[in-house]
């Protein structure tokens, strides 16, 4: 069996279906707890204080909001270099999961840098790419809306997309490429030393796993409903509804 | 409930907003779906009428 066999409309429909249920239940499950628990039962920061609670949802959603532009990335040059209308329709699907993301991410970084920084907002190289982040979801939204040929609205995405990485790679690494700015360094880290400490960092891990988790479960159902629609469009005009 | 301090209207109107954004978008995105379903039941059910 092979993974493009998924590809087929009629196919992903069955598969999505099947696993939207549990997706959900998971994610919600997930989210729910590592809340909890991190609200709950995590100690304040020393230097933080009580502001280290926003992490829970700040990074999760700052994190999914990076990596849906790679998945929305993967499914653009899929569809540029192989022509499969469902790795459009799901790139197109994820974008707004993926600028409400980014909104969760603005709006929580301002609301811990005003009483962290003493600002809510600082132009620093992490801030200012991770706004334009924003800006192409908004301009990718605004051009699948724009176009009336859906596979050219879906090669002009696509090719807005490749260009927008450059944003979703500076917003993940600006901190590692210029030494400057008030963000810190990222959260968490493969390199155990650099990142947060354990009591907040598995919570952190929970949260961002139901995050992901509920990213996926949105982008299958948002998917569905677009080969629904396009599937809808075919049949009243071969039948002229 | 732990005390949030000086920093409580950070930290719940950080929580808040979450919410009300993720919330909105899970609504959306189900409310979407399901209008589309019942149109594509609809017009296949005129398709087999025909």
């Amino acid at each position: 069996m092979s993974f493009w066999e998924y590809a087929n409309p009629v196919k992903f429909l069955k598969l999505s279906g099947a696993l939207l249920p549990y997706l959900s239940i998971l994610a919600a499950i997930t989210i729910i707890a590592g809340i909890i628990w991190g609200f709950f039962f995590t100690p304040d920061d020393y230097k933080q204080g009580a502001t280290v609670k926003i992490l829970y949802v700040h990074v999760p959603s700052a994190f999914v909001a990076i990596n849906a532009w790679f998945m929305m990335l993967v499914a653009s040059i899929i569809w540029l270099v192989r022509r499969h209308h469902v790795s459009a329709l799901a790139a197109k699907a994820a974008a707004p999961i993926g600028i409400a993301m980014t909104i969760i991410g603005l709006v929580t970084g301002a609301l811990w840098g005003q009483p962290m920084w003493g600002t809510w907002w600082e132009w620093d190289p992490k801030l200012t790419s991770f706004l334009i982040l924003f800006l192409f979801y908004l301009g990718y939204i605004i051009l699948w809306a724009a176009v009336e040929d859906p596979d050219t609205a879906a090669d002009l995405t696509s090719v807005l997309c490749i260009v927008g990485s450059v944003f979703a790679v500076l917003s993940r690494y600006a901190t590692n490429f210029w030494n400057q700015g008030l963000h810190q360094d990222a959260s968490l880290s493969i390199d155990k030393e650099e990142h947060v400490a354990d009591v907040f960092y598995y919570p952190l891990i929970v949260v961002m796993a139901g995050f992901v988790l509920l990213f996926v479960a949105l982008v299958l159902l948002n998917t569905r409903s677009e080969i629904m629609k396009r599937r809808a469009g075919a049949i009243m005009a071969r039948s002229r509804i | 409930m732990p005390d949030l301090g000086d920093y409580a209207f950070h930290v719940l109107a950080s929580y808040g907003a979450t919410s009300l954004v993720i919330l909105l978008v899970i609504i959306w995105s189900y409310l979407k779906h399901e209008r589309v379903r019942k149109t594509l039941l609809s017009i296949e059910e005129k398709v087999n009428e025909k």
